[in-house]
């Protein structure tokens, strides 16, 4: 645990070699290792490592192209750099990068690689390879999620240039040691395996591990699937975004299934969804991942029903491996009758056990920190009473005061939800929803839906594996990437909703709006199904950063629930980092460190941790601020680091509109800490100088230190400063038995502990 | 790894083996610390504790940890009867027993389960949680307050002595001065008296 940090800092850890490689150098004395272990951990060759550069805020990451030992046992390692977004703003310009993206170094020159003495490693790194490259074994999104970072793209030394094409050489290396290690097996079998029934019904069902689009290069596949849409030939093409199933093997533990089944019922009042999360052993080696049953039933009579959703997802918090493991599985049946159009996906994100959902609408500005992604049409003639149950509701956290209110106001006809937690994405939300109420064609809504559909695919079966995670925390679409991700997709969508809105204001006839989408389709798809999902794939990722967490969220209110261990609660025990004093100062610069009080004074930083974890599903980083003979006896302070101001923001505003109470009556009380200056002050009230005497008196008193004797001057001054000691500490012991007593009074009327 | 019981007892020996020392000037740093307690026994491991306040110049405090028991102890008992010297006079440092609470990185008690729960606002309890709240606010800024006047106290006590010091060291000055410049030994000639002792 993070205890053991400080203990191995300081002594020389232990140190053994590994695999023998050649020998070289001009005499032969070179001897070059494929491993060795450090500290405990087994090193490679091609692995990622931390590389602490004492004064810099954060470590070097680079990769082992090269390990040996010279005499003298000068153990030395040439590591190819990898640098962060932050390294190359001169030469970024307008590219946007995701938080934890990284830009391998290529070309020749100074800056791709460099020899450094072993030690300096400090540790492991887990950077996934996203590069859409054929020589890139590509990764699940899970395995993707798991990553501190992910790299796609270079950064040329010589010209300065970024590129997502990858040298076949760098550094003298070949680039297929550079890419994901290819013990993970990429993608083998594809298969398509769309199951297309034209005849008014389509019905799609893509059984298997994995399905993906082929197209699918971002790495972490995605889970795609098509639908079939009312008999219009739309659907077919649609379908051509071919789903291919890939069976990739991944990491046990890393295997996510999802399991999506949503069903809307037409009378929609009471739309129960529910949601469950079941968890699947982790242990099985499942091939990976993402399990997608999709059946797409669509009736002549377009009314849609989206039939039960569940969301099954598997609770494992505290996995094995401390990873959070989730498996979802994703199944999902939409039938859509004649009548009505619109099956819209669902994307739930979290929610309670089923109310909760209900619940959440009915006060969305109570429960702010809902951030949901989902794209539906539900344009069916019944009114959805539940609309906002059964479309996404997307709160913004901040800012946008408005969505919470907008959405439900939004009738359910609205075809398209886009939820989006900047603002954009709220105007978007707006317009389409505008667009969508005057629309309200049966046969519009077909095509619409339709339209809607592909989207859904898009978004909620990639997102389905998603939302727990973002559930509790909005840091989904924190990062730019995943805004733009939103809003390309809502922005598709609104496409295709003025398509939609053009044919129908326009008198046009059904046929001329589908046949534009369907022109527009065939275009588009194939590009754009692989666009998104790469831009999908990048939005996990960076979700993904922000929050890694297995289970859906729950956050229920007034339930008493059990903190649990966070997911990455084992991780990272081997890089000690930056002294804590310096990443308080930096996350202050960024308004994410956060002062958690009135905690129970005993609580260790990691269980603080674990709180901040359940309370509100964020990963942070946590200490104590430690006791001191005056802190109160009755309440313990914690500084917290957020990943991103967002999510510290979030959790400040919770804490102060609602209530997280902690056993033993304590509510959870937060406030944007400041940290301790570190600045010496130069004078200390009680130590003086004489003037003249100053210089050698001070070298003296750092030399020596000495209890005063009773005969002198000094013991006299003394005397007085115990005095005023222990006059404080009668001070503190007083106000603190007030305290005790305010308190005990308080709580004695709270009805439960 | 060890379990999390072995941790923790292996922890609440290492608390037991440490001296918690405040009142020290924030010019204290490691090695000063280490040379002061280290004739007192043998130091393992300093952790000077952040000054969290907003309080720049308060006094700094530190955790060390001594090679036993004993040798804690014993610091403690010294520096209760004497004042103690460090880096500076005549303000004493001061040692107690450490506390578990004070260790930044203190393992997790085991066996302790931590329930929550996000009080409904409908909830009666949660006006009851809102006013614990707000007290727990008031605490914290009564304890600041307390902390500015303990300060100011202290300032005010420094501020007294050091007038006294300079009073002091100026009627010493004068004194050298007379013996310095001859003055005394004119006045001695003058009346008669031999200076020098016999």
């Amino acid at each position: 645990m993070s205890q053991n940090v400080e203990a191995s800092v300081g002594e020389e850890p232990d140190f053994t070699w590994g695999i023998k490689r050649g020998m070289g150098g001009k005499k032969k004395e070179v001897q070059f290792y494929e491993s060795f272990t450090y500290d405990g951990i087994e090193y490679f060759l091609y692995d990622n490592v931390y590389l602490y550069n004492e004064g810099e805020p954060e470590p070097y990451i680079g990769k082992l192209v090269k390990i040996w030992e010279q005499p003298q046992q000068k153990r030395k390692v040439k590591v190819l750099w990898f640098f962060r977004p932050a390294e190359l703003l001169n030469w970024l310009g307008d590219v946007s990068t995701l938080e934890n993206e990284l830009f391998l170094a290529t070309g020749d020159g100074r800056g791709l690689a460099n020899i450094n003495p072993l030690e300096s490693v400090a540790g492991k790194c887990h950077v996934a390879c996203t590069s859409k490259d054929s020589r890139n074994p590509q990764l699940s999104p899970k395995e993707v999620e798991v990553a501190d970072y992910i790299f796609y793209r270079t950064f040329n030394v010589e010209n300065f240039t970024i590129s997502d094409k990858i040298d076949d050489k760098i550094a003298g290396v070949e680039v297929k040691k550079l890419l994901n290690k290819s013990g993970v097996p990429e993608s083998s079998a594809a298969k398509h395996n769309p199951k297309n029934s034209q005849n008014g019904n389509a019905m799609t069902s893509n059984e298997g591990s994995q399905l993906c689009p082929k197209l699918n290069s971002p790495g972490p596949s995605v889970n795609i699937t098509t639908d079939a849409i009312s008999g219009h030939s739309a659907q077919k093409d649609d379908k051509e975004l071919k789903v291919s199933f890939v069976k990739q093997k991944t990491l046990p533990g890393a295997n996510h299934v999802t399991d999506l089944g949503a069903k809307t019922k037409e009378t929609a009042v009471s739309a129960v969804i529910k949601d469950h999360v079941s968890s699947h052993e982790e242990t099985l080696p499942r091939p990976t991942a993402d399990f997608c049953k999709d059946e797409v039933k669509t009736s002549s009579t377009s009314i849609s029903k989206v039939e039960d959703k569940k969301l099954k997802s598997s609770n494992d918090v505290g996995l094995l491996d401390g990873r959070p493991s989730k498996k979802a599985r994703l199944d999902s049946t939409v039938k859509l009758p004649e009548e009505s159009i619109s099956s819209p996906s669902l994307a739930i994100n979290k929610d309670k056990n089923g109310d909760s959902l209900v619940k959440l609408l009915e006060q969305p500005s109570s429960s702010p920190p809902l951030a949901v992604n989902k794209n539906k049409i539900g344009n069916s003639p019944v009114k959805l009473p539940g609309e906002p149950s059964s479309s996404s509701l997307a709160i913004t956290k901040e800012k946008n005061g408005n969505s919470p209110v907008m959405l439900p106001e939004e009738p359910s006809n609205s075809p398209s939800l886009a939820v989006n937690k900047d603002k954009n994405g709220n105007s978007l939300l707006k317009k389409q929803t505008v667009k969508a109420d005057p629309v309200k064609l049966p046969e519009d809504l077909s095509s619409s839906s339709l339209a809607i559909k592909k989207e859904k695919n898009g978004n909620s079966l990639v997102m389905l594996p998603e939302k727990p995670s973002s559930s509790t925390s909005l840091a989904v679409n924190k990062d730019k990437n995943g805004n733009s991700l939103l809003k390309k997709q809502t922005v598709k969508a609104d496409e295709g909703d003025v398509l939609h809105a053009s044919g129908t204001a326009g008198g046009a006839s059904e046929d001329k709006t589908k046949s534009k989408y369907v022109q527009r389709l065939k275009k588009g798809s194939h590009e754009k199904v692989a666009k998104k999902t790469s831009n999908l794939s990048n939005g996990t990722l960076h979700k993904t950063t922000a929050v890694q967490s297995p289970e859906k969220n729950i956050i229920s209110e007034g339930q008493l629930l059990e903190v649990t261990r966070r997911p990455d609660a084992d991780r990272s025990k081997w890089f000690a980092g930056l002294p804590w004093e310096d990443r308080m100062e930096a996350a202050h610069k960024q308004g994410s460190l956060v002062l958690l009080e009135n905690l129970d004074p005993t609580y260790s930083s990691s269980e603080i941790q674990d709180i901040v974890w359940s309370g509100f599903r964020e990963i942070c980083t946590a200490k104590i601020v430690p006791h001191t003979s005056f802190s109160s006896p009755h309440s313990g302070q914690a500084f917290v680091i957020f990943k991103s101001r967002d999510a510290a923001d979030t959790a400040v505003t919770k804490l102060e509109e609602g209530c997280l109470m902690l056993p033993n009556g304590r509510p959870l009380v937060a406030s944007w800490g400041s940290p301790p200056s570190s600045e010496k002050p130069s004078n200390y009230a009680g130590h003086l100088f004489i003037e003249n005497f100053k210089v050698q008196q001070q070298r003296e008193a750092i030399s020596t230190s000495h209890c005063s004797q009773p005969n002198t001057i000094e013991y006299d001054m003394a005397m007085e400063w115990c005095l005023i000691q222990t006059r404080c500490e009668r001070m503190w012991k007083e106000l603190y038995k007030q305290h005790g007593d305010e308190l005990k009074k308080m709580k004695a009327t709270l009805k439960s502990k | 790894m060890s379990s999390p019981d072995e941790k923790y007892v292996e922890f609440q020996d290492k608390v037991k083996r440490t001296v918690y020392v405040y009142n020290l000037s924030p010019k204290v740093t490691k090695s000063v610390i280490k040379m002061a307690l280290g004739q007192f026994g043998d130091v393992i491991n300093i952790q000077i504790i952040p000054n969290y306040t907003e309080l720049k110049n308060i006094s700094q405090c530190a955790l060390v940890e001594m090679g036993t028991p004993k040798q804690a102890k014993c610091i403690i008992a010294e520096m209760t009867n004497y004042p103690f010297m460090m880096t500076g006079m005549p303000r004493p440092v001061r040692a107690s027993v450490a506390q578990e609470d004070m260790f930044v990185d203190r393992p997790v008690k085991p066996g302790r389960e931590i329930k929550y729960r996000w009080v409904d606002p409908n909830d009666p309890d949660f006006e009851k949680a809102t006013k614990l709240k707000e007290l727990a606010l008031k605490h914290y800024a009564e304890v600041s307050f307390l902390q500015k006047a303990q300060f100011e106290e202290e300032q005010k006590l420094a501020r007294k002595q050091g007038d006294a010091l300079d009073a002091n060291y100026g009627k010493y000055e004068q004194i050298d001065n007379v013996f310095g410049d001859g003055t005394l030994n004119r006045v001695a000639r003058h009346m008669g008296v031999r200076l020098a002792d016999d």
